[in-house]
Parts: C-alpha cells; structure tokens; sequence
C-alpha cells in the first residue's frame, strides 16, 4: 500500500493492525490500520467522534486496545501507561496542556522525566534544554512560571518535554488551535526539523487546509473506522472533507444577498477593567449594521470575552459608549438588553448556555419563561413551554430522547442547538455569537452558520467572536483584530488574507500601513483618515467608519 | 524591664509549648492540601491519637512506644478519609467532617474507663545541650522544652525541603497543581495522594499523643478542644508553606498564652475567643491576598482526580 519512496524492508515506525476499541454502546475504533513512517507528517483528520481521541489514548496508553496490535519499528509494543509510551519513545502533546500553571518551567520539565534526580530535580536541565533549544530554534526561560507563559509558548514547552524524553513519534492533537498562524508557521517548522531528522509526527486536526499545508499522508477517520489513507499530495480539501463527513460539503463565503442597512450598534472609545482593575478592553471602536456579520478575531484573551460581556449586559463597561438602535444602552443589564433584542450565543454553552440539571423544555424557554405564551400570570404555562419545545425539537432537528431528558446529557452539538433554538427563535436585533462552532462536527457547524446567515439576512446585526480564522473569513463581512483590549485593524473579509489577520491578531498593524509599534491611531480614533495604505481602503474606511 | 524580659521569655516559652501539637498537625495538612486533598478530620485524627497513645503509654509505662501507638492510630483514621476521598472519590468535605465526628465519639466511648487518671511516665522537659546556653533564644526555645517541640520544628524545614528541593516534593506539589499533568507524566496520582493523606495522619497523630502524653499527661473526652481546626486553618495562614507554619503555629501559641497570662486584665471569655477570631481574621488576610494573586491553594485542591475528566 505505501508508495515506494522508502525502502519496503524498513518497517514503519508506529504501526496500529486492526485495532478495536469498544465503549458501551458504542465502538469507538473499529478495525483501525494506520502506519506512520519515520520522517513523516502523518495526519489523522475526522469529525468530532469519529473516534480520534480514543486512537490517540491508545497510543498513548491511556486506553488499552481491545483487539488489535500496536507495533513500533516493527516490534509488538504493550502500553499499559504513559510511562511505558514514553519509554518506547511516544510523546504527545496534548490540545490540553498537561502543564502545572504555578511550576516553573523547569519543574514541569523534571516531573516528566524520568531521569530526575531525587534532590534538586531541576539541576542539570539548563545544559540539556539549552542544546535541543538551540536545534529546534526554540526560546525557552526555565525559571518562569507557567502561568505567565503564552500558549504558544506553553506549546513550545510540551514539545520540549516530548523530545527531553527521546521521543521518536510524537502526537499533536489539535496544536494550532490555541495559536496565530505565525505561531502556527513556527510549530510547523520545528515539526520539519522533527522529520529531517527521522522522527515521526502525528498530527490530530480538523483543519483542512493545514493539514494539507503540513502533512505527507493523511489519514480520515469516520466512525471509528479508517475511510481514507492518501498522500498529501494526491488529495484537495474538497476530497477530504467528503471523506471526513462522508457527502459532499459547501465551503467557502456566501456574500450577503444585499448591502448591509442602518447602524444597529455602535461602540465608541469602550473600556472595560476586570476585577483587579487591570484594563481589558481599551478604547474599543466598532459597529454592526443591519444585515451584516462582524466578525472579531484574536489570539484567546485579548479582550473577546470582555467585549462580549460588556454587549451582553454581564459586564459594566468602565467608559465609553454603546449604542443599540440609536439608544445609549451602556451599562443595562441581561434582561435590558434582552429586551432590546440582544441574544448571546455564549463561548461556555455548558456553563453560561444551558441549565444541565434542567430539561430541554425548560431551557429551551430559560430567558423568555417571564413572556407570553410561556408565562400567565405570575405562573408557567408549561402546556405552551412543552408545546414549544416539540417544535423546535422538530425544527433544530436536536437529538434528543425526549423533551423531558436533562440537558446535560446531551451531546455538545445538541446542546448547542438547544442555545440556538432559544436565542434565535424570538425577535433578534443584535447576536453576539461567541465561538459558535467550537468543538461541534461538521454537520452542527453547518447549521450553526447557516442559521447566523439566516439572522444576516433576517436583517439582524450579528457579531461573531471566533479563533477559528476560516469560520470568520467564511462568514462575516467584515473582520475587527483585538489584541491586548485594542482594536489592532479592522479587515474586509472578502480580500483580507491570513497573513494580514495573523500579523493583527500579534499587534502588528503593518498590514494596514500603520509601524508596528505605531498608535492605535488607525482603527481607533474615528477622525483619523482611513487611507493610510490605498490598497486597503475599503477595510480600513470600514474600521475607521 | 527584668520582670517585663522574664515575662516575654515565659510566654514565648509557653508559646512554643502550645504550638507544637498546631504545628504538628498543620504541617500535616499542609502536605496533604499541598497534594491537592482537604482533610477536615484533622480534629477526628488527633483525638484517636491522644486516646492511643495515652491507653499505649499507660499500660507499657513507655511514652514513646504511646507516640508510635498515636501515629498508627492517626494513620489509620486518615486511610479512612484517604479510601473514601481519594481512591472512592466521595466528597472530601463530608468525610474529613464524618472522620472528626467520628473520632470525637468513639474515643468519648472507648475512653470513660481512663478519664481522670494521670499518665504515670509522661514526657519530660529536657534541656537542649549548647543551644539552651545561648542568651536570650535559650531561654526562650531551649530551656525545658519537650522533645517534640524541638523535632516539629525539625519536621517543618525538613518538610520544605522535600516539598520544595527534591523529586518527590515535586511529585506531591504536581498532584495536587494539575493532577492530569502528573499521571501524564507517569505518576501515580491516587497512590501519592492516598500516601499523602496518611502522612498528614501520622503527624495529627504524633500532635494527639503529644497533648496526651506530654502537655497534658492524662486522657481527657474531647481534649484536643478545636486545636484540629485551629491546625487546619494555619495549614491556609502559613499559605501551605512549612516554613510560614512554624511562624504561625508560634503566634497562635503566644495568643493562647497571653490569653491565660493576661486573665487578670480582662475577662477570660474574651482572651479565649481570640484565637478563634484570629483564625477568622487570618483566613480574610488569606484570601483577600489570594486575590491579588500572588499566592494561593494549590490548583487541583479539593477536587477528586479521575483520569480522562478535566
């Protein structure tokens, strides 16, 4: 099966043969093959539940396989543990980091060697971090204290507790969701450097174009079985995404079906502090037009969650201005502004979404529950919140045992749905959807973005908070960059380009024409003159309104 | 001034007297919190020790083969909590209570036969050679002090730097930080953390035995008197630190002493409520300084650990 571009008497380095691993009610792998050579990128693509994690357990030896073998170099490998895993030369690095925030560096590095002296476990490790820092082009301060690192950096630490420990095969599940795709760029070339020097890397993704950009062979997964094993180079997107769903799937951007209306809001020169007084959002201009998506990027912790808070009525705002229709709305609270037409698709739908303990009926009318026809009189007319939660059981099409089941058992796709059906259902004037798609598969990404297209179209304002870039380039019309509370450029999503956002999304506004270092002049003061750089007038007009 | 000398070197004397079973038993906690479990049954394993070691000492007429016997019984008791709260994953909190209810009662029970009668061969004073010649410290800390006294302070720097300097202080420290981290790494978090709970045992043991067999040669129903919570709550005030315990296992002693030295100024009732209010008043200093951020629980505190949760 594989090509002959090594010699067929090398055995590969990881080798799965018809591995099956059941749950109850479910078989999570199903006679899985999968061989992984030494000095390749080998991707493992598939949906949510397709049964990657398991795959990755296995190796790992989180899980033990109930049929099948695992080989390495052609030899049976038993994994009971991680620490049998990484004495054979497995390393993973988890979409989690497996990092104590209070350690330093260091510390995190000598509890996960095996070779840690028993007094003074951090002696030793500047010498042997510094060599294999130097090869890899890493920049690693041992002394500092997890918590203050970047993720990226906490990345770059992971991996280099993975190759402190020789691992030969290395695992990354999902290691660019957490980074700008200049981070990205940087991961991708230590994982070069990783194949040149003969080790294998196994990389966990549902990003398409990555995976295509990054690995040699690529492996998809659906329903626990394998239903494609290419070349990287013998395949396109389109072709991939078929595999992983298993029917065809639309990409790509479906412009709105008419310019977009009147401002329906409009935020100007916004701060807002958290609760030690640090500022979180400084100065922040931005509005939303009927019949428009705005989408917000930015590395996680830039500000996106205070931003949506503050428009949601969670947060007061310290300064500044918010204007919904023409009202100052600043500083009303949820069930204001709700009032107003304010819905929110929240970033944590478990906590901030949904009541898990209560029933789908009952969280299906959570916010409306005071209204008609859910509400007479001071009591419920849980005839009319039943009746209701038929339909839009029926209409969001959200599986369900029944109307009645705790929602907390749902899977995350359907609780999703459940947030959906509830905050879009009524009359909407602005959503705030945060991170909407996150961690669903691909058919609930579908309808969660057909359904904010419908809100567009509807003539709502929609503001989409999101650190999936291709989600926003797909839908929104135009693309506001946070970076540290600032607004770093605001971007036509029509013709910006990856590049230009990463390069905001890190404070660097020379996408825009601006120095890097320049004040947030450009996107920020409303007098300024947007034409800073002709090429990106249209973008930067619409940032500076 | 003499008198006024005497007096700060008596109540510092005292001071230390007192501390030793708080800081016996907050230095356990402290490596149990520090391994990411609470205790509350500190009060529970410290009444099973004094009962134990006192009914031990009383028949041998060996006080230190009572110690051993206070340490066993306070292991035991804690792999109580350690099965249920650990390896069961059952609510920390209500089983650290049940254990402290539990140890109340049962030594109520088991101890009426021996109220009253003293110990006959308690723990003596001794002096500590060299040291208890030094001016001023000497008197203070070394002069007819009990042995324990002296080796609980040992205990805690000891303490630190296992927690802090070695291996297997790391392993403690990362199970109760991020306790996925460590089993990621190859350690067995339920092992160290079941392990760790039994050493805060033996060291709420070791603080029972020492107020039955040294401080107060006798057995008592109920003697530890709140000491167990005290203990707890220094394990947070010494912000988890050994080294910050014997500082405030040493100012909770001065305030106990005080409030029997100064019983002629004020009413007493007042004077032994002040401990207790400090306690309160040391736990918002705590977590008013947790706030700012510099410091804090350890991460995983109080949560069960099962692997493939987050």
């Amino acid at each position: 099966m594989p090509p002959s571009s090594g010699p067929q008497a090398r055995p590969p380095l990881l080798e799965l043969r018809g591995v099956t691993k059941r749950f109850p009610g479910v078989v999570a792998n199903d006679a899985v093959d999968l061989r992984v050579r030494r000095g390749e990128v080998h991707a493992l693509l598939g949906e949510n539940g397709a049964g990657k994690t398991t795959l990755v357990h296995m190796l790992y030896g989180l899980q033990a396989p109930d049929e099948g073998a695992l080989l390495m170099d052609g030899e049976p490998l038993a994994l009971r543990s991680p620490r049998d895993a990484k004495a054979a030369g497995i390393g993973l690095v988890a979409q989690h980091f497996h990092l104590a925030r209070r350690h330093t560096v260091a510390e995190n590095l000598a509890l996960a060697l095996p070779d840690t002296p028993a007094w003074f476990p951090t002696r030793h490790l500047a010498r042997r971090v510094d060599a294999l820092a130097e090869r890899y082009g890493f920049e690693v301060d041992l002394r500092a204290r997890v918590a203050t690192l970047s993720p990226g950096e906490r990345q770059r630490v992971e991996i280099l507790k993975a190759l402190l420990q020789g691992a030969e095969a290395l695992i990354l599940d999902e290691p660019t969701s957490v980074l700008t795709p200049q981070e990205a760029h940087r991961l991708f070339d230590v994982l070069g450097r990783m194949k040149q020097e003969g080790r294998g890397v196994i990389l966990i993704s549902h990003k398409l174009d990555e995976v295509l950009a990054v690995a040699d062979r690529v492996t998809v997964l659906r329903g626990g079985r394998v239903v494609a094993q290419v070349d990287a180079t013998d395949t396109d997107a389109a072709d991939l995404a078929r595999h992983m769903v298993g029917r065809e799937v639309r990409r790509g951007r479906e412009a709105a079906p008419r310019p977009a209306g009147d401002v329906r809001l409009s935020v100007r020169d916004l701060h807002v502090g958290d609760a030690a007084g640090e500022p979180r959002l400084r100065g922040v201009h931005l509005e939303v037009r009927a019949g428009e998506i705005v989408g917000v990027a930015g590395v996680a912790g830039n500000g996106q969650a205070e931003l949506t808070q503050v428009l949601t009525g969670l947060r007061t705002p310290t300064a500044g201005r918010i204007e919904l229709d023409g009202a100052d709305v600043a500083g009303e609270g949820v069930r204001d502004l709700f009032a107003r037409g304010v819905v929110h698709i929240p970033e944590d739908r478990n906590d901030m979404g949904v009541a898990g303990g209560m029933k789908v009926a009952e969280n299906l009318v959570l916010r409306r529950h005071r209204q008609a026809p859910f509400a007479k009189g001071r009591m419920v007319d849980w005839r009319a919140v039943d009746a209701h939660a038929e339909g839009a059981i029926r209409d969001y099409a959200i599986a369900t045992p029944s109307r009645d089941a705790v929602t907390r058992n749902l899977s995350g796709g359907n609780v999703q749905k459940v947030i959906l059906a509830r905050e879009l259902g009524g009359e909407t004037g602005l959503v705030v959807a945060s991170h909407p798609s996150y961690g669903l598969d691909v058919a609930a990404t579908e309808l969660t973005h057909d359904l904010l297209r419908e809100q567009r179209d509807g003539g709502a304002a929609v503001l989409l908070v999101s650190e999936d870039l291709d989600e926003l380039l797909d839908l929104a019309d135009r693309i506001v960059v946070l970076f540290r509370g600032e607004v770093t450029g605001v971007v036509d999503a029509a013709t910006a380009t990856r590049e230009a956002i990463g390069l905001l999304m890190a404070g660097d506004r020379t996408p825009l024409g601006g120095a890097p270092d320049a004040p947030s002049a450009t996107a920020n003061d409303p007098a300024n003159d947007p034409a800073n750089d002709p090429a990106n007038d249209p973008a930067a007009g619409a940032g500076a309104e | 001034m003499d008198v006024d000398l005497a007096l700060v070197l008596t109540t510092l004397a005292r001071a230390l007297a007192f501390s030793t079973p708080l800081l016996w038993a907050a230095l356990g906690e402290i490596v149990v919190e520090r391994a990411g479990v609470v205790n509350l049954g500190v009060e529970g394993m410290m009444i099973l020790g004094a009962l134990a070691g006192f009914v031990v000492a009383q028949s041998s007429g060996d006080p230190w083969l009572g110690l051993a016997a206070a340490t066993a019984a306070g292991v035991a008791a804690a792999a109580v909590h350690g099965l249920l709260a650990v390896v069961l994953r059952a609510n920390q909190y209500v089983s650290g209570l049940a254990l402290t209810i539990f140890g109340l009662g049962l030594t109520g029970l088991i101890g009426r036969g021996w109220v009253g009668r003293p110990l006959r061969n308690p723990m003596e004073f001794v002096d500590l050679p060299l040291l208890a010649s030094v001016p001023l410290l000497g008197p203070a800390f070394f002069q007819g002090q009990y042995v324990l006294s002296w080796l609980g302070l040992l205990a805690a720097v000891v303490l630190w730097f296992v927690l802090h300097h070695t291996r297997l202080g790391l392993v403690v420290r990362s199970v109760g930080e991020n306790p996925a981290a460590a089993d990621a790494a190859g350690v067995r978090v339920l092992w160290v953390r079941f392990l760790a709970v039994t050493f805060g045992g033996a060291m709420a043991g070791v603080a029972g035995g020492f107020l039955s067999l040294a401080y107060r040669p006798s057995w008592g129903q109920g003697m530890t008197n709140g000491l167990g919570w005290i203990a707890l709550a220094l394990a947070i005030f010494a912000l988890w630190d050994p080294l910050r315990a014997i500082f405030a296992a040493l100012l909770f002693g001065a305030l106990f002493t005080l409030s029997f030295s100064l019983q002629e100024f004020f009413a007493p009732q007042l004077l032994t409520m002040m401990p207790y209010l400090f306690t309160i008043l040391a736990l918002a200093i705590t977590a008013v300084r947790k706030g700012a951020g510099a410091f804090g629980a350890p991460e995983a505190l109080g949560e069960p650990y099962a692997r493939g949760r987050r």
